[in-house]
């Protein structure tokens, strides 16, 4: 008989291409991991012999990952650039798991009908629409479509033991471990052992002439007799697996993942984070939930028991967190490293052919003639047409999730940045790129120059990274503690890692970024933001690099493609006889095991429509508990909640809504005095966590007190409010709140500043800056400097003037010594002083030493979100000494300083205040600095208050600060000996600079308060303006 | 081959020692000298040419500061082998030790000295710094040049070098003379602020303009005063602090942007602050009025270097009562319509504190802002059930009292 084309792949083949190929175009930039390959790509691109990549982290080794989709790419992009090298393997990937997919079902089903039916659902199949168009994983696409086309091979080798088959098997087992080395080992597991099981069964059925025969002594003398085919299959693939990333697994033995495990959406409790059941289970199983008592129906059948077992395994360990079973079977090791959602992948993608199987029977089989005959043929085509409908709308929904729920910033423009970094030497230094989102990595592959960050966390190195859970630095605040804590060290100290430009897309950073000294250079031309830091050594010329022996380079580079090419040779006789229908190929042995499809089982009809009916049941209980959960007046307390929820998110309307409506508040009115606050509160903050309180409860009023802990970029803030609510026509109103009414006195008015501008460079050069450009640094006296002890931890605090005539940037460095003059630690100063300082400008500052936070694993981590956390660093010895570097250079920006304070009192443990802004600019976050002396007007202590709210301006601002408790604080050595400025001696420059110090000023400058600890305080403050003019 | 070095230094030395006419013989070997000069200017074409016999293949071995080589003969004529120096050798000043050697043994050895090429056009590397520096009569920028032949060999010692020096309409010159490689003069700095520009010049050469800024010294005492619109304590109006034109010991305005610190002392003994920046010595300094009455002393400072005398400002109150409304069964309280100083209703925005007691104690304190003058408060029955309060009202400084209101 003459074999013809199946219909259905080809319809499957050109649909999957026009659908995929076009989508794909549209999607895969915005996948979480496409970029990444992309990235990985561009270095193979440029080296691709030389696995050392110096642009992430502070150089990573590419071998921590397989090469050949990379090194596709790579290759393609010499043709048509980076991105036709990603499309066109991404069509690649399509072609084949279709493909994959047909073969696979073929061997399971043996009827090219169901297998075309399999192929043709799979095009459309949630789970690979997921992996595609959301993850844009595509070397896990590409391992497991070529692990299902070595399957028929493997059957073939086992049961036929003809050479030829192991070839062409272990060719493809190449293949796979070179584009992805987890889907062959855990590919081993789940799809080749049920496969090596379903050959032993048939094998055993030609024995005995019936599945039902089959007793478990039969299975095993089969088992025994095919043994030697099964070794050579297996130590061969072993072998393969081994070998042909030897590198690879070299690498991971010499750089063992220490680090702390990043959590994973996959290993949440389904259950409680309803967005990751979504995208874990829900999505990569969509209609598959329905037909589940189905698919293990026929998975448990005699012929495919093993295949049962796999599955219900796989089905178990995707369920992640849910239940404690898949910790418990995979150890809290294993379980903290993989990413559970394979799982789901793996075993949806094996019900296909069952699902393939389902779709014939139903459409053309005996299920359609067992409904028709039994509830009608209308009932056939309504069901018909709502499991199409749900099956189509998953994939729609699915590939449109990212539209509705962007899960990445919109696309950024990188030419510009590419540019920046190549004008001025500005790739002399590292950079760091915050809200990025994975278009980090794009940007990587498009610049020279080097990022502290990396996308590819196995691969991170400082130990300001591993030691925590922070995939990025990038994406830090979604981290909380962990993430902002990392981000801190980098931007304190950024002179370790020679980072100098940042390049911010999200706001939420700037406070910290200013805070911490750095500055805002330019806006570049598609809205990203520059920030620099001044005093930053460039990189140097040769950067450390971890060699590997060259034979390692040569396997690296040469293997995976020549397994393509092998592979190729190999299976390329029987591509081209089965697609051209040339000469006649043999009939694989599979097929014999035709299933029967005439009977449809009717046992199994009602327990399916029993569980789809329950599925139904949930999906609609789900709807359900969204809608209550949204109806937020019905209590005074859920109103409260849900005003706050308002106000986070910026959805004023819905928050004008919770106010009582006779109160006369229009929303017009409402805005405006919503608009009119800015501050850390207000612009830069997340709500945490809200606690509400209910006081004086009566049938319609009730007083409410709204405990609430907001995240910012500087700290965690925790705010009281007081609301009265009352209740009209059943739901609950929040009475508005007082507002301020305070009116400025001028209209217009006008105010002169002195402004800086420095050239930088004046001459076009691509040389380095002429020395007659460079400008002196400025010229800084320390007042005073001591090292303090306060509760066991040990700081420097002291006094610093500008004595230039130029304003200046200044960068304080201080390093503890003992008695044995060994160093101990050495750290920045970070918020604790004013980082500009104008002519004659004096700051105080404090500097604490920050360790890295939970170096030893072995501490737990805390839960809650606290971007100030601090870590003390572990000094091995007491610190008796201490040197203290400071060093000037020219500042031009973030002077204002047109802050006065314009009213105080005192109290025993407090003082209130107001802060008056005088000039014309708003300062966004204010920031008191408070400086404690002794009775004898000795410093002795500094700390800062961020004030919660903005000044506007020609503005007043209340502001209250309550004492630090200073009893533990102890002055161990107060000393300007090992002081530097600019790297000269301080006392030669205080001598030379201003030889007759009016030592009274300081005197008379201080406040005197009553407290128990200190006699005096200084307060001085810094502004933050978020969006200077 | 350490032996060999020592050789060749000790035979060096004997070489110079000796004349260069020197004839040695040993054996069969012969050689003599046939150059008869030992002083060359860099970039000349040397030749050192010898008469050698009974020596196939004979060497010349250099040492430079450069560096060290074995030439081959690069002409021979019978018994006459002419040597030609590498141009690097040939360029580079200073002294060249030689040394002839046959197949074993060496059989001459001599000096030449490498003189800098003055003939050649002159080229200068310069430095100034600092850039900028202090007006008075200590500080200074160094100007250091280096002048070399276009070699780049350091001119002799003692080569004049001119530096130029222009201040306001004065240009002054230096003649400086170069010692070890270098010229170098500390260009003093003047007593008024400005910009002094320096060149250089040597063997007709000029080099760039340099320029060193010369900012003014250190802020001397000065004097402040005061403008504000009126003298009411209304919480609104600005009172703006300046100070006098800044100047230093030598009359220079003090540079742009110095910061100055303005000290408010109150009646209160509290310590209230604003801040300034000069703009030609001028700094300016705006504060919000007090909401109640008060005497300031003022004094300001550039922190450790000047400060200005003090003024005192006094602050008249607006108004000397305010009505004060209950209604409602007392459970509103109005308070205003509050008028200032010329029977106007104050600008919206003061403050207004309601002190709320209970059988003599606090329980609570409200504070609002006026609107059109006018402040009500609401004591709503579910919030404030007690029977009795007391109350104390508070604004613009005035503070009024009210006891026992009954509610039902």
């Amino acid at each position: 008989m003459k074999e013809k084309t199946n219909k259905y792949l080809i319809v499957a083949l050109i649909i999957g291409l026009v659908f995929h190929g076009s989508a794909v175009f549209f999607t895969i930039e915005n996948t979480y991991d496409a970029l990444i390959h992309l990235f990985f790509a561009e270095h193979y691109a440029n080296s691709w012999f030389e696995p050392w990549n110096y642009k992430w982290y502070t150089g990573f080794t590419v071998m921590g990952y397989p090469p050949l989709v990379h090194q596709a790419i790579g290759l393609l992009s010499l043709i048509g650039g980076l991105k036709f090298g990603m499309f066109t393997v991404a069509i690649i990937a399509v072609i084949l798991f279709i493909t994959g997919v047909y073969r696979f079902s073929l061997l399971i089903t043996a009827s090219r009908k169901a297998a075309g039916y399999a192929a043709l659902l799979a095009v459309f199949s949630s789970t690979f629409v997921e992996t595609l168009h959301i993850f844009g994983q595509l070397p896990s696409i590409i391992g497991i479509s070529i692990l299902m086309h070595s399957l028929p091979e493997i059957y073939l080798w086992i049961k036929t033991g003809r050479y030829k088959y192991l070839w062409r098997a272990l060719s493809l087992i190449a293949v796979t471990v070179t584009s992805h080395h987890v889907t062959p080992i855990f590919g081993m597991v789940f799809f080749i052992f049920p496969l090596i099981g379903m050959v032993i069964m048939d094998y055993s059925k030609e024995q005995v002439g019936s599945f039902k025969k089959i007793k478990f002594r039969l299975f095993l003398t089969s088992f025994f007799k095919l043994f030697k085919r099964i070794i050579l299959f297996g130590g061969g693939s072993l072998f393969i697996i081994v070998f042909c990333i030897l590198p690879y697994w070299i690498n991971s033995k010499k750089n063992p993942i220490t680090q702390v495990p990043i959590p994973h959406g996959s290993r949440d409790n389904f259950l409680e984070v309803t967005s990751s059941g979504l995208v874990f289970f829900l999505i990569p199983w969509g209609i598959l939930l329905f037909l589940l008592p189905y698919i293990f129906y026929r998975y448990y059948a005699k012929r495919y028991l093993c295949f049962g077992l796999s599955i219900t395994l796989l089905t178990v360990l995707g369920t992640g967190g849910t239940t404690p079973i898949p910790k418990m079977m995979l150890g809290e090791t294993a379980f903290n490293i993989l990413t559970l959602d394979r799982f789901t992948l793996w075993a949806s993608i094996m019900s296909l052919p069952i699902f393939g199987e389902f779709a014939y029977r139903f459409a053309e089989g005996d299920l359609r003639d067992y409904i028709q005959e039994k509830y009608g043929a209308i009932y056939h085509r309504v069901l018909g047409a709502f499991l199409v409908g749900m099956f189509l709308l998953m994939t729609v929904f699915t590939i449109t999730i990212s539209y509705f729920r962007p899960m990445q910033p919109q696309k950024i423009k990188m030419l510009p940045i590419v540019n920046f970094l190549n004008q001025d030497q500005h790739d002399h230094w590292r950079f760091l790129t915050l809200g990025f989102g994975d278009q980090m990595a794009w940007l990587s592959a498009q610049t020279g120059a080097l990022t502290v960050d990396g996308n590819y966390h196995s691969a991170r190195r400082l130990p300001e990274l591993t030691t925590r859970a922070v995939e990025r630095l990038e994406n830090s605040k979604f981290r909380g503690v962990e993430g902002i804590g990392s981000l801190q060290q980098f931007l304190t100290v950024p002179e370790k890692y020679n980072l100098k430009y940042i390049f911010s897309n999200d706001k939420f950073y700037d406070p910290l970024l200013y805070f911490c000294g750095w500055q805002r250079l330019q806006q570049l031309e598609n809205g990203i933001m520059v920030w620099e830091k001044l005093n930053v050594p460039p990189l140097s010329k040769i950067l450390p690099k971890e060699d590997v022996p060259i034979f390692l380079k040569l396997m690296w580079g040469i293997i995976p493609m020549l397994t393509v090419i092998l592979a190729f040779i190999i299976n390329m006789q029987v591509i081209w006889y089965q697609t051209l229908k040339i000469k006649k190929v043999e009939r694989p042995d599979f097929l014999k095991f035709e299933n029967n499809y005439n009977h449809f089982n009717r046992k199994l009809f009602k327990p399916n429509h029993l569980w789809a009916l329950l599925m139904l049941g949930v999906v609609f209980y789900g709807v359900y508990l969204f809608y209550v959960k949204n109806t937020t007046q019905l209590t005074g307390k859920n109103v409260v909640e849900a005003y706050y929820d308002a106000l986070d998110f910026k959805e004023f309307e819905r928050a004008h809504s919770y106010l009582d409506p006779d109160a006369d508040i229009t929303i017009a009115q409402y805005m405006l005095e919503v608009s009119v606050t800015d501050g850390i509160l207000s612009s830069y903050a997340k709500l945490n966590s809200i606690e509400v309180e209910l006081l004086n409860k009566t049938k319609n009023h009730a007083k409410a007190i709204a405990k609430t802990t907001w995240v910012t970029p500087l700290e965690r803030i925790d705010k009281t409010y007081y609301h009265e609510l009352v209740k009209k026509q059943g739901k609950w109103y929040l009475e508005p709140n007082d507002f301020d009414l305070d009116i400025p006195p001028d209209q217009l008015f006008s105010d002169n500043m002195t402004q800086f501008y420095n050239h930088g460079r004046r001459r076009v050069t691509t040389q380095q800056t002429h020395h007659e450009d460079v400008l002196k640094q400025p010229v800084l006296e320390i007042l005073s400097a001591k090292l303090v002890c306060n509760n066991s931890q040990y700081s420097i605090i002291g006094e610093l003037q500008n004595v230039d005539n130029v304003p200046s940037d200044v960068v304080l460095k201080a390093t503890l010594y003992n008695d044995d003059n060994e160093e101990l630690a050495n750290y920045n100063a970070k918020y604790m002083m004013k980082h500009k300082l104008m002519p004659k400008e004096v700051t105080s500052f404090r500097i604490d030493f920050e360790g890295i936070a939970w170096m030893d694993t072995a501490t737990t981590i805390p839960e809650t979100f606290n971007p100030d956390e601090f870590t003390p660093v572990e000094l091995d010895d007491i610190p008796t000494k201490f040197n203290l570097q400071s060093a000037g250079n020219v500042a031009t920006s973030d002077l204002y300083k047109q802050v006065s304070l314009s009213a105080i009192e005192m109290h025993e443990n407090s003082m209130e205040g107001t802060l008056f802004n005088y000039g014309i600019q708003e300062v966004t976050i204010p920031q008191l600095l408070v400086s404690y002396y002794d009775k004898d007007k000795k410093l002795i202590w500094v700390a800062s208050q961020f004030m919660r709210e903005g000044v506007r301006i020609q503005r007043k601002q209340y502001f209250a600060y309550e004492w630090e408790n200073l009893i533990d604080v102890e002055v161990l050595n107060s000393s300007l000996e090992n002081c530097y400025v600019n790297g000269l001696p301080n006392e030669s420059i205080a001598k030379k600079v201003i030889p007759n110090r009016k030592e009274s000023h300081h005197q008379e400058n201080l406040q005197a308060v009553k407290a128990k600890d200190f006699s005096y305080i200084k307060v001085e403050l810094n502004s933050y303006i978020g969006n200077p003019h | 081959m350490k032996k060999f070095q020592l050789l060749i230094l000790l035979l060096g030395l004997a070489g110079s020692i000796c004349s260069f006419a020197y004839i040695q013989e040993l054996d069969n070997f012969q050689a003599e000298e046939l150059t008869e000069k030992s002083t060359f200017q860099a970039g000349e074409n040397i030749q050192l040419s010898f008469k050698i016999t009974g020596v196939e293949q004979p060497k010349l071995y250099l040492h430079h500061s450069y560096g060290s080589t074995l030439l081959n003969e690069s002409k021979k004529d019978n018994d006459r082998f002419i040597f030609q120096l590498p141009e690097i050798f040939s360029k580079k000043t200073g002294e060249l030790t030689w040394l002839l050697l046959g197949e074993e043994e060496h059989l001459l050895s001599g000096t030449i000295t490498i003189i800098p090429a003055t003939t050649t056009k002159t080229q200068l590397e310069t430095y100034l710094g600092p850039r900028s520096i202090v007006a008075g009569y200590e500080d200074f920028s160094m100007l250091v040049v280096s002048p070399t032949d276009s070699y780049d060999n350091p001119l002799p010692d003692s080569t004049e070098v001119f530096i130029f020096k222009q201040y306001k309409n004065r240009i002054s010159e230096f003649k400086v003379a170069m010692n070890n490689m270098m010229a170098w003069r500390n260009m003093m700095s003047e007593p008024k602020a400005g910009i002094m520009q320096i060149s250089s010049q040597v063997n007709g050469t000029s080099s760039k303009e340099f320029t060193s800024n010369i900012y003014p010294s250190n802020a001397t005492n000065f004097l402040i005063s005061w403008d504000r619109n009126h003298e009411y304590a209304d919480g609104n109006q600005l009172t703006e602090f300046s100070t006098s034109v800044i100047k230093d010991e030598f009359e220079n305005i003090i540079a742009d942007g110095t910061m100055v610190e303005f000290l408010i002392h109150t009646e209160e003994n509290h310590l209230l602050k604003t801040y300034a920046s000069t703009i030609n010595g001028i700094a300016k300094a705006k504060m919000l009025h007090p909401d109640s009455p008060q005497t300031w002393n003022v004094k300001a400072y550039i922190p450790g270097v000047a400060e200005s005398n003090t003024i005192e400002l006094t602050y008249q109150p607006i108004l000397e009562d305010f009505p004060v409304k209950f209604s409602a069964g007392n459970r509103k309280i109005t308070v205003g319509p509050l008028v200032s100083f010329m029977e106007q209703l104050i600008p919206d925005g003061a403050q207004v504190k309601l002190l709320i007691y209970n059988e003599g104690e606090l329980i609570e304190t409200k504070q609002k802002t006026s609107s059109n003058g006018k402040v009500a408060f609401l004591l709503g029955k579910e919030f404030y059930p007690e029977k009795r309060y007391s109350f104390q009202v508070k604004a613009l400084g005035v503070t009024k009292e009210f006891r026992e209101r009954k509610y039902e």
